[in-house]
């Protein structure tokens, strides 16, 4: 009897998921193809999670409000249906968890590869921006027409294949905006990498956040950046004047300028100093 | 050589402690205003006989389980006020997206200081050692065993841990004294190479207390499988009739072997990295994944080891009010042994963002989520449990119910976290920090007070204060949904965790965070008293029976124990000397 109630309210609750993950949209204006995934498989999760979490809950507070003034105890007897069932039922709801994530997995602007960042870095189209992080700050450094320049600020052109390429110089550190939905740890003697594509609507005057995500010691909270995005023509703008300001610097330097010259300039040896040797002969085709 | 007044007022003073450390230590009764006949079973002795010693000597010289029991407990407590009091520095603190509160006590450094001794105090300070204590007192009791395999052994892991903890805690008292060590500031995962170049002696000092208590733990450990396993009666006790707070601690110390041993290579690796000049974690070879790699394939197990023993205490104590006997006994048993053979195989979900290969993490993602299948099910059997029960809502059963609702939430939004791309940009969030305070308060927690009401007839032979009791609950639940709901909130709006100051956008939901914990403090508070107060003038149990488990037919070895230890009491004329009656009931 009460079993049956019990299977009853279970089923009722796996019932009400339906319209839940029905009404789960593709997450409507996301920020990057990145979040886009990500919101995707968040926004499904959630909407099979929190139904879930409020009848289990519903149901203990239930069972504690129906059972509190019961008279007498009904004795305990096994029910091995009862068990597989829930068992299977779990396995079928984490299964479906399962294969959601798995599907924006798929994808390299969710988990890039290796292979993949430097397969995109090559092709001509792609943006590459080598994020250097230190105690406690962030520099980005680019290359625009054969030009290298480094800017205190990310700034990002909309629409176009990004791929950051991130390292360290002393710590771990970790590039976390979150409102793009892009976040990857910086390693000293390693590169990781983040490949997105930021979308049109995200072009604004004011500036994203980046965060250091990845405790760092005194300095860590306030280890942040400017993530500006900019359309196609105004990034365009924007690297060639910041490539003929570095180029201007770099011809009408002293020594000790030219010095300075050199380490932005060679965008490379700076990663060769950190990257191991297979990164850095994996990067070497980018050149 | 001159003498310097400092050292004579050091020599004088270290005299005087000696003098009243002698003095203590020959005092018996040393609570001179208790009533007669001293405290509770085990607060103090009437007298010494040749058995144990009277006074401060009984408790530092004791191998008796039940005492160990007790110093295990009193430990975890203090520990527990030590992570209380930094959580609620930090609290304050993050009320304001400033540096203001302690600012002028140490500003970001001091912050990163507590956040260390905060995770560390409360994982390995507060609730493994109370586990252990409630464990060193019931399980030889429950398998019907004299003792614990090995009494000396079980004193020496108890006597570690205070030592263990100076080490840990010194970095934050040295300095009032003028002596240049300070806490670490390395976060309680160490994470290389912050934690292998971090200047300074304290690191160095508070690693070898973190190896100090894994020496403890592992010790504790050993004895609880060999109790169990070899000192158990196997003719009252079988293997079918184990209880399952027996099971659990057996998993647990099976975990441990496997686990500790990676934390100690680990911690002697990154000492021997910082003093030493090898290169474990520096070099290209390994480096900072090699750390990663080690401290979460401990880390992650070290989870399961602090929660599974709750379980079987909710396992154990939910029945108990409800009337009837835990719904799917086997079962719960078979997922207990599942979560300790899978949580060896989840270790790199903390390390998604690491860039590591894709398709590691997704075997990675489909173990983590197996996890929680186990888990599940023992929520089902639980709900299952109550339902059709005759309900007595005691403090135990409430904070047993309690950690049901926090168990439920921690346990989804781990779920969530398993998937790998919402585990990508909540990583190092408040969300995760949201998570595992339901998990390490809402659960873990909630179970150890649940269990501490539950035996307090036992450990103290007499009951608590209901009514503080219920404050204490309703204190706690409310306080700890609203603060670590914020935290879940504050982590879907991308704040980072480990952030002494933080932008403004923030604040309300800090605000909101921070107003939640000062309820559960007024909670903790409320159950720090009751105890205290309780163990010395707390109203006397006046059964062997206090919860009336008989009636249900659930009358547990340990209970059977303490009712035989009482009717030997009074067959003796009433003389309240715990270590005569043990000897009689032992005859």
């Amino acid at each position: 009897m009460s079993r049956k109630r019990l299977s009853s309210v279970l089923t009722m609750g796996l019932m009400g998921l339906v319209p839940f993950v029905v009404a789960a949209q593709p997450a409507a204006a996301a920020s990057s193809v990145t979040s886009q995934y990500i919101d995707n498989v968040s926004n499904l999760l959630l909407a099979v999670a929190l139904p879930i979490t409020i009848i289990v809950e519903g149901v203990l507070f239930y069972a504690i409000w129906k059972f509190r003034k019961a008279d007498e105890a009904k004795p305990t007897q096994e029910n091995r249906r009862l068990e597989i069932t829930w068992t299977a039922a779990t396995a079928v709801v984490l299964l479906f968890v399962g294969l959601v994530a798995y599907g924006a997995m798929g994808s390299p602007y969710v988990l890039a590869s290796q292979e993949d960042s430097q397969q995109m870095m090559e092709q001509p189209d792609t943006t590459v921006v080598h994020v250097d992080s230190y105690q406690w700050s962030w520099q980005f450094h680019y290359q625009h027409n054969g030009t290298n320049f480094t800017s205190e600020n990310l700034v990002l052109p909309a629409e176009k294949q990004v791929v950051l390429r991130i390292t360290s110089r002393d710590v771990l550190h970790a590039v976390h905006i979150p409102a793009l939905g892009l976040k990857k740890d910086a390693f000293p003697a390693r590169t990781t990498y983040i490949a997105t594509e930021i979308n049109e609507d995200s072009v604004r005057e004011e500036p994203y956040v980046l965060y250091c995500a990845e405790f760092c010691g005194a300095g860590h909270s306030n280890m942040l950046a400017d993530v500006i995005v900019k359309d196609q023509s105004e990034y365009e703008q924007w690297a060639s004047e910041q490539a003929q300001q570095a180029r201007e610097e770099a011809s009408g330097s002293s020594s000790d300028e030219s010095s300075n010259a050199t380490a932005t300039a060679t965008n490379e040896t700076a990663m060769n100093a950190t990257a191991t040797d297979e990164t850095a002969a994996l990067a070497a085709p980018s050149v | 050589m001159a003498v310097s007044p400092e050292l004579v007022f050091s020599v004088l003073m270290g005299l005087l402690l000696l003098v009243v450390a002698g003095w203590l230590t020959r005092l018996e009764d040393w609570q001179a205003y208790t009533p007669v006949g001293g405290g509770g079973y085990g607060e103090s002795t009437g007298h010494g006989h040749e058995e144990k010693p009277a006074g401060l000597t009984r408790w530092l010289t004791t191998v008796d389980h039940k005492d160990l029991g007790i110093l295990y407990s009193l430990f975890g407590i203090v520990a527990f006020a030590w992570g209380g009091i930094t959580a609620m520095l930090m609290r304050v603190e993050l009320t304001t997206p400033g540096m203001d509160f302690l600012a002028s006590f140490g500003g970001v450094g001091l912050y990163n200081a507590l956040l260390t001794t905060h995770g560390i105090t409360m994982l390995f300070l507060f609730a493994a050692p109370l586990i252990f204590g409630f464990a060193n007192y019931m399980v030889p009791l429950l398998v019907d065993a004299d003792d614990m395999a090995f009494p000396r052994i079980n004193a020496i892991a108890f006597w570690i841990l205070p030592f263990a903890t100076i080490l840990m805690w010194a970095g934050f008292f040295l300095p009032l004294v003028g002596i240049d060590i300070q806490a670490a500031k390395t976060s309680w995962t160490l994470y290389t190479p912050l934690s292998s170049t971090m200047q300074g002696t304290g690191v160095d000092v508070f690693l070898l207390g973190f190896h100090l208590s894994g020496f403890s733990t592992t010790m504790g450990a050993i004895n609880f499988i060999a109790t169990i396993v070899a000192e158990r009666d196997s003719v009252n006790v079988p293997w079918s009739k184990l209880d399952i707070f027996s099971w659990t601690i057996l998993t647990q110390g099976g975990l441990i072997l496997f686990a500790f041993p990676i934390l100690t290579a680990a911690v002697t690796m990154l000492l021997l990295d910082r003093n030493f000049g090898t290169m474990f974690f520096a070099g290209e070879g390994g480096g900072a994944m090699l750390w990663q790699h080690l401290f979460w394939f401990f880390g992650h197990p070290e989870v399961y080891i602090l929660v599974l023993p709750p379980m079987g205490l909710v396992s154990l104590i939910l029945p108990k009010f409800a009337g009837r006997k835990l719904f799917g006994f086997k079962f719960i048993v078979y997922s207990t042994l599942a979560i300790g053979i899978l949580s060896f195989g989840v270790w790199a979900h903390h390390m998604f963002t690491t860039g590591m290969n894709p398709r590691l993490t997704a075997s990675f993602m489909a173990i983590s989520l197996a996890i929680g299948i186990p888990s599940a099910v023992k929520v089902f059997n639980w709900i299952t449990t109550l339902w059709n029960g005759k309900l007595r809502m005691t403090a135990p059963m409430l904070f047993s119910v309690g950690f049901v609702q926090n168990f439920i939430i921690g346990g989804v939004t781990g779920v969530f976290l398993a998937a790998v791309p919402f585990d990508l940009v909540m990583q190092d969030t408040y969300y995760v920090v949201g998570h595992f305070h339901f998990i390490v308060f809402g659960a873990i927690g909630f179970a150890l007070f649940a269990a501490m009401y539950y035996w307090f007839p036992i450990m103290t032979g007499r009951m608590y204060d209901r009514r503080l009791a219920l404050w204490h609950f309703w204190l706690s639940i409310i306080g700890g949904n609203v603060t670590f709901i914020a935290m879940l909130i504050l982590g879907y709006g991308g704040m980072p965790r480990r952030y002494a100051t933080y932008l403004p956008k923030f604040m309300t939901w800090h605000a909101v965070a921070t107003v939640g914990a000062f309820i559960m403090t007024f909670g903790v508070v409320a159950f720090v008293w009751n105890i205290w107060q309780s163990a010395l003038y707390g109203k006397r149990v006046d059964s062997g029976d206090p919860w009336n488990l008989k009636q249900s037919d659930q009358f547990s070895n340990e209970w059977k124990w303490y009712e035989g230890k009482r009717q030997t009491m009074l067959a003796d004329g009433g003389e309240e000397d715990a270590d005569d009656a043990e000897r009689n009931a032992a005859d």
